[in-house]
């Protein structure tokens, strides 16, 4: 009798262990982001143009900087703008190579008594949540720069006001400018903090 | 020794019931059932090449920030699984997400990407799930027989989280898991 009972438990262990079962596999899915920043050409604001010349690839020509009969700046604005995207935390720079509108061809040559050589302008600049003005004074021939931080990504429209304030000059108000080509180059960087 | 046991006892008893038979009186002993089961289950098998990660690469066109429109991976195929009663296959998966990134992302950007996740080669209809979906009726799909056969499975349609016009934040790694389950129908 021993036996057929023991082969009777046998069998109902084996029913006690006809439990379902399942099977999981998993898989990643990735990738990576670089980091970037890029700025595109400038383009004009429409009907923003006050004594400038339409943009000619990235250069900027004033119409008329001084009053032909007091000699004195003409006021001037204009409003450009750049299509870009800065993906990550990083800082924004403005660059005046001449600290202002500077007389060429005649670098570190005083003016005659009574005139002025430099004109000074400020450049207002809207990026994300940046809203500078960069004023660039004129006082002295030199690279000027304003850099601020930005904490996080940036994309949309990278926003320049250039404005010029009649009469302006690097001598006192209304002083005359003397004869020659002004210049300066502003230049935008995006850049790591 | 088990085994033996009950095999010698099993002879014992079948000689003592022919014995008693030669006697002229019956005596009976058993029938003895000898039972089984073998267990509803299933079994994953193994990813060929042992590689389990959909690699996408660089996610975002380097110029624009805007994500690749040709994101693509090759498939992986599962081979070695097996049902032995009817079953299901279920995918599931999660958005391929920045792994850095902190926040909320700043406007005009996103942190994640949808996708789909497919298993075919199962049952007649491929499971896939597609992340951000309010529903995915597709994800379980039902085998009415054993099989055993390979799967294969695939990511596509993959998409900026609130939209294309989106840039991806920067990430030196976004991930997501796509998960594959058999199971017996209980």
């Amino acid at each position: 009798m021993r036996g057929p009972m023991l082969i009777a438990g046998l069998g109902l262990s084996l029913a006690a262990s006809g439990a379902a079962h399942a099977a999981t596999q998993t898989f990643q899915v990735g990738g990576s982001t670089p980091q970037i920043c890029t700025v595109q050409n400038p383009v004009l604001s429409q009907g923003a143009l006050v004594n400038f010349r339409s943009l000619n690839g990235t250069t900027l020509q004033i119409d008329q900087l001084a009053d032909p009969k007091t000699l004195s700046t003409i006021a001037s604005s204009a409003d450009v703008s750049f299509v870009a995207v800065c993906n990550y935390p990083h800082r924004i720079r403005l660059e005046s190579q001449n600290n202002g509108l500077f007389r060429g061809g005649a670098t570190g040559a005083t003016p005659p008594a009574g005139f002025a050589d430099g004109v000074p302008y400020t450049a207002i600049l809207v990026w994300g949540p940046v809203s500078n003005s960069f004023f660039v004074d004129a006082t002295s021939r030199r690279l000027s720069q304003q850099v601020t931080p930005v904490d996080h990504g940036v994309a949309g429209s990278l926003k320049i006001h250039l404005a010029i304030q009649a009469g302006a000059s690097n001598l006192s108000a209304n002083a005359p400018l003397i004869a020659g080509n002004y210049s300066d180059t502003l230049r935008v960087t995006v850049e790591p903090q | 020794m088990r085994r033996l046991l009950i095999a010698t006892t099993l002879l014992a008893a079948i000689a003592g019931a022919s014995s008693a038979s030669a006697a002229g009186t019956t005596a009976s002993v058993g029938p003895f059932p000898v039972t089984g089961n073998v267990p509803s289950l299933c079994s994953g098998g193994l990813v060929t090449g042992g590689n389990t990660v959909f690699s996408l690469g660089t996610l975002i066109d380097t110029a624009t920030g805007l994500m690749l429109n040709n994101l693509s991976a090759p498939s992986k195929t599962v081979t070695g699984s097996f049902c032995n009663a009817a079953s299901t296959i279920t995918v599931a998966a999660t958005p391929i997400t920045a792994q850095a990134f902190v926040g909320t992302p700043p406007t005009g950007f996103s942190n994640a990407l949808n996708y789909t996740a497919t298993a075919s080669g199962w049952t007649p209809t491929a499971a896939s799930f597609t992340t951000g979906a309010a529903t995915n009726p597709a994800a379980v799909q039902t085998r009415t027989t054993a099989f055993t056969g390979d799967i294969t499975v695939g990511v596509s349609a993959i998409s900026t989280v609130g939209g294309n016009t989106l840039r991806l934040v920067a990430d030196p790694s976004y991930q997501g898991v796509v998960t594959i389950t058999l199971a017996v129908v209980s």
